[in-house]
């Protein structure tokens, strides 16, 4: 650090009256942002690297892989039954004869979008609520930690199946259910990031130039906040796709033939003993995923976090 | 101290008022009818209206929920609607077991997960740290159910060394603990690594070193002990979910405890078991945070109770 | 003198010894002494808790099979569900089918000392015509039917009936109506719940719920004895376990994993797709045995296009039946000849017609939908019907019928299909996949509450909304009559209508499956479902 501020001082010169000189100047002192900052450490990691480019391959797979799979997902054989894996089906076969590889690779899509969209709507209504609950204190912030805290007394997937035993079973009431349990996180991250920089002088400064309210919030208060949901993100969407797949494990989630993992999982228990492979992949698949959005949020906390230097 | 004990329990009650009126009336909303499923398969319409009136299910609301509190108030927590028995007598058993296996789940994933994320956190950035966070993060990132059956191949079917199910004997609670555990050493090793850091980075570290302390009294006595209030934290909010969101471990190995009985209250529609183990659920939820909090004025005096 | 006195005194010390029975409970005796069997405790895991020991309370096979193991009824079924007499020694009927005058079985006891006679009798019946005000779950099944019941002698009891209702005996076989001991009855519902009494091979020790539920074994069992029986014995002297615990297992695969390890030594049912792995493990003894659970394809009769019978024969041309034995039951099931299963009481077969998807295709084209048509298939989400869900919509896809699954929690279903009270083309449901037994083991419990137009939903279970006078006719003859010619006739004739007409299609009749330590003989299912511990006996 110090060797840094050393080399800004002997670059710097005297201010003069050509402004343009003095930013040419101050590039090439290399001064850093702190976004390009946050890219450089989080390219130091190298696990983090290796994690975001298993997901856009899981992206990448999730968008062209219905397309290049060797089998059909419903394509069943009843002459090849429960076989175990081998050159012609890598995974190998379930009870009706489909090829697992074929149903694992398309079941990446639904678990992605699964995942994904439910922490999106999670973390959009969550800032929503965190923003209101900080900016405006009072009332509304008692009201909105009040439904916080009660979300947050019962275990996720009691939540998760007390509003899929009202909305019933299917994979849309599992988004709605899981977005529900993932907004209290972000509402109370965003809000307690809201009462900090409340008090900041910029915004002081906006709001004596007679910046409105939704201004205020979304201008200046919400890209404070952004990098700590960002990171609360990915770790939402690992727990998301656990949750879903719970919920299709228990009968409450992806209905047949849908090929969600979970649900591919589900059906495998009883095959436990003779045919494992059933059960092992569609857990693999479970797990890898999960692993890599996890690692990937790691390396980006450590990253953004501005108390962690190298 | 004991003031502000008997404040916030006296908090609570308006709050698990509201919780109980909350879901009795959403309970109600879950499309199912009771009666019909209490009248079984092969029930005709006779024998579910019979089935009705001997549930008091064709009494009007309102004298339902009156009935409901009023036994609340004296400590009954009304009759379950599928085995005909009081709540109390279905819970007592299931809660026993899903405390044992509660504490001894969080007991041996407490003592690891703070073992491995205290030896990742000094060892910051070295292997040790790079394996003890790989572990972590695996922890976290394995379906519980997946991890259940992979042990139940193991350790039941292939070796014989453990049975598979119920809460008989001892033995019965070694892989559902396992499995529960996994996840949250996971989770308390990462936080307790976290914290760890920081705390090694405060100036009294620095001076404890400087007065010559070996680094073991270092760790142990001065940065441990200061981020013992984030651990305690972490614990206490998992021992939380574990009283109730054990539900898939639970089904996996058919252990009799409370999440599984929600699961099959909500099945059936048994309003009063369901409406009873929530209130349960909210309660043993508020009585931790309490617990949590005093233990935080305990280890830290500088927070002052308000 | 002396030595005559001795061997005298030697052969009588023999004589007293080899008379005397055995004294030590670890030798396999000839006479009335334990078996090894008889003191060995046994535990077996089933798939859900019991919810009740009062027969009248219950709907459930199991809680209704444990029941039958410490109760017996005046008439009980035998292996293959044929009825035979147990606590009644013999009974007349009038030709109308409204009087029945019974005669009970005499030198009998209950478990908790009460007297079997008359008055034992007429106290359960009390009970059957729902006196006494709560009704329970099966008080319908004969409160509607029987008008009195008078003691004639002490061993005689009469009925009368106030309508005519030839499968009265049948109903008296049913687990629903197994004695109870008076002197429980007389403490209330709750005591019969929880604390039952019987005359059976076991007594009730304790049930934990959730937990598990423990017999014991009653030696002085009357069916033991081969001269109360009339002849011949019910079970044989060495069988039977001392202690019997069941334990609720909801999961399959661990059930099975039980009694691999020696956990369990009875578990049933097995599910089909482990009966290979448990086949060839030389620890476990596998059995199975076709049952009278028959699974069918409901179509609503009411609604288009299933109102149309060519296309109800077009689906039913487009199953591959044996295909679904197969893969669906993993080969553990027999194609369905009849609505109702050849074990059942007046089964009369049929030919079941050849997977033909052509002439799926003709049929379909023929009643108007060349490019097939889209349809909604609901069931409850067990994971077994999620998996003949998943065939049919395989199957029906190949001639042009799209199938939209609707798997729901049971109890949604029940919302949807079961309660709903409209006409048939008004109700929600297209498609439906429900299993049945005729618990009573005869042809009338196996047609009217499936096809009869009476029970329609609420009611009963005529999900297929099927309203056909003619064949309400031919139920009516069989029901009103005692004459078992007259019933034969009568319900040949509804099952050839129901052939000829598809209301349904009857898929297989499934087979009870269990698994057993190698060490234990004799245990059995019951074509119903029930288990039958009679002869089941561990060898050392």
């Amino acid at each position: 650090m110090t060797e840094e501020k050393k080399k800004q001082d002997q670059t710097q010169k005297p201010l003069e009256a050509n402004p343009q000189a003095a930013i040419t100047d101050a590039e090439k002192a290399d001064i850093r942002t702190p976004l390009s900052e946050a890219i450089r450490k989080f390219k130091k990691q190298k696990n983090s690297v290796i994690a975001l480019c298993f997901i856009l391959f899981l992206v990448l797979v999730a968008v062209v892989g219905y397309y290049l799979v060797p089998f059909g997902i419903n394509q069943y054989d009843y002459n090849a039954i429960l076989q175990g894996p081998s050159g012609k089906h890598l995974f190998g076969t379930d009870e009706f004869g489909r090829d697992l590889f074929s149903r694992i690779v398309c079941g990446t899509r639904i678990s992605l979008a699964v995942g994904l969209s439910a922490v999106t709507v999670g973390a959009i209504c969550g800032t929503i609520l965190g923003l209101l609950s900080g900016y405006y204190g009072g009332i509304i912030d008692s009201i909105i930690m009040r439904i916080c805290d009660t979300l947050f007394a019962f275990p996720g997937i009691i939540l998760a199946i007390a509003i899929v035993a009202v909305l019933g079973s299917g994979l849309y009431n599992v988004v709605i259910a899981v977005a529900v349990f993932s907004t209290p996180t972000f509402a109370r991250l965003v809000r307690s990031r809201t009462l900090a920089l409340k008090e900041a002088v910029f915004v002081q400064a906006a709001k004596s130039m007679g910046a409105s309210d939704m201004r205020i919030l979304f201008k200046h208060i919400l890209p404070g906040a952004i990098p700590e949901i960002i990171v609360q993100y990915t770790m939402s969407v690992g727990t998301s796709i656990l949750t879903a797949s719970s919920l299709s494990f228990l009968g409450m989630g992806a209905q047949p033939p849908t090929p969600e993992w979970g649900l591919l999982l589900s059906n495998g228990r009883n095959y436990l003993l003779e045919s494992a492979h059933i059960t092992l992949f569609p857990g693999l698949a479970i797990f890898f995923t999960v692993l890599s959005f996890n690692i990937f949020g790691d390396g980006l906390r450590d990253a953004l976090d501005p108390k962690l230097t190298d | 101290m004991l003031k502000y004990t008997c404040k916030r329990i006296l908090g609570m009650i308006p709050t698990l008022l509201i919780v109980v009126t909350f879901v009795f009336f959403f309970v109600r909303m879950i499309p199912g009818d009771p009666a019909r499923l209490v009248a079984g398969e092969q029930a005709t319409l006779e024998d579910v209206e019979n089935v009705r009136v001997s549930l008091g299910l064709d009494k009007p609301i309102p004298v339902q929920y009156a009935k409901y509190v009023t036994g609340l108030m004296k400590g009954d927590l009304g009759m379950s609607l599928r085995t005909k028995r009081p709540v109390t007598k279905e819970i007592s058993t299931r809660y026993v077991n899903t405390m044992k296996l509660t504490f001894i789940s969080l007991f041996w994933s407490a003592v690891v997960g703070v073992a491995l994320g205290v030896w990742s956190g000094i060892h910051r950035g070295k292997w040790q740290d790079y394996l003890g966070m790989a572990m972590a993060v695996s922890g976290i990132s394995m379906p519980s159910f997946w991890v259940g059956f992979l042990l139940i191949m193991a350790f039941s079917v292939k070796l014989g060394w453990l049975p598979t199910t119920g809460a008989s004997s001892w033995k019965a609670f070694i892989l559902p603990a396992i499995t529960l555990g996994v996840h949250i050493a996971a989770v308390v090793a990462r936080f307790t690594r976290s914290s760890i850091i920081e705390t090694m980075q405060e100036d009294y570290v620095r001076t404890a070193r400087a007065k010559g302390l070996t680094e073991r009294v270092v760790i142990w006595k001065h940065a441990f002990r200061n981020s013992l209030l984030s651990v305690v934290t972490v614990v206490g909010l998992q021992f939380g979910f574990l009283l109730g969101g054990a539900v898939v471990v639970e089904a996996v190995f058919a252990f009799p405890g409370l999440g599984s009985l929600l699961i099959e209250s909500v099945n059936y529609r048994d309003y009063p078991a369901i409406q009873s183990l929530i209130l349960i659920f909210s309660l043993q939820f508020v009585v931790i945070n309490l617990l949590v909090d005093m233990l935080y004025a305990y280890l830290n005096p500088e927070i002052k109770l308000q | 003198m002396k030595r005559f006195v001795v061997i005298l005194l030697v052969l009588a010390a023999l004589a007293v010894a080899a008379c005397g029975g055995s004294s030590t409970p670890e030798k396999k005796s000839a006479g009335g002494g334990a078996s090894v069997s008889q003191n060995t405790d046994v535990t077996s895991a089933v798939n859900v808790d019991f919810t009740t020991m009062d027969p009248q309370d219950t709907n459930d096979t199991l809680s209704g099979g444990i029941q039958r193991m410490m109760m017996d009824g005046l008439f009980g079924f035998d292996d293959n569900m044929k009825i035979y007499p147990m606590l009644a020694s013999g009974y007349k009927a009038n030709a109308d089918a409204t009087e029945f005058t019974i005669t009970l079985r005499q030198g009998i006891k209950f478990s908790d000392g009460a007297a079997w006679n008359a008055d034992a009798a007429l106290a359960n019946i009390s009970k059957w015509k729902g006196e006494g005000g709560i009704k329970l779950r099966r008080t319908s099944f004969l409160s509607n039917v029987i008008k009195s019941a008078s003691k004639v002698d002490d061993y005689n009891i009469k009925i009368i009936l106030n309508k005519p209702f030839g499968a009265f005996i049948s109903n008296l076989a049913h687990p629903a109506c197994v004695m109870m001991s008076p002197k429980v009855l007389a403490k209330g519902n709750e005591a019969c719940a929880h604390n039952p009494a019987g005359t059976g091979q076991y007594k009730f020790v304790e049930w934990v719920a959730g937990d598990h539920l423990k017999l014991a074994l009653n030696k002085e069992w009357w069916g033991y004895d081969a001269k109360l029986c009339g002849g011949k014995a019910l079970a044989e002297k060495d069988a039977g376990f001392k202690t019997i615990t069941f334990k609720p297992v909801a999961e399959s695969a661990t059930r099975v994993a039980m009694v691999q390890s020696g956990d369990a030594k009875i578990i049933w049912p097995v599910p089909t797709e482990n009966m290979k792995s448990l086949e060839k493990d030389s620890k476990v003894k596998v059995y199975k045995d076709e049952g009278i659970v028959v699974r069918y394809v409901f179509m609503n009769n009411q609604k288009k296009p299933f109102n149309n019978l060519k296309v109800r024969q077009a689906i039913d041309y487009a199953i591959n039946k044996e295909a679904y034995i197969k893969v669906v039951k993993n080969g553990l099931g027999s194609v369905a000849t009849s609505v109702i299963g050849p074990k059942v009481q007046f089964y009369k077969g049929n030919t079941p017609v050849k997977y033909d998807p052509a002439k799926a295709k003709e049929l379909l084209k023929e009643a108007g939908y060349p490019n097939g048509f889209t349809a909604e298939m609901m069931f409850s989400s067990t994971t077994a019907n999620q998996k003949q869900a998943e065939f049919f919509k395989q199957q029906l896809g190949e001639v042009g019928i799209n199938v939209v699954l609707k798997g729901m929690e049971s109890a949604v279903v029940n919302q949807k299909v079961d309660s709903v009270d409209v006409p048939g083309e008004k109700a929600e449901v297209q498609m439906y996949l429900i299993g049945w037994s005729p618990s009573t083991g005869d042809a009338d419990w196996g047609l009217r509450p499936l096809l009869a137009k009476e029970s329609v939903p609420p009611h009963s279970y005529n999900i297929s909304y099927f309203l056909n006078d003619e064949l309400d006719k031919y139920i009516k003859q069989g029901l009103e009559s005692a004459d078992p010619k007259v019933r034969k006739e009568a319900y040949a004739k509804a099952q050839d209508l129901v052939w000829k007409e598809v209301p349904l299609i009857c898929l297989s009749n499934d087979f009870n499956t269990w698994a057993t330590d190698a060490h234990i003989t004799g245990v059995k299912i019951y074509p119903d479902g029930a288990i039958n511990m009679k002869n089941a006996k561990m060898s050392s």
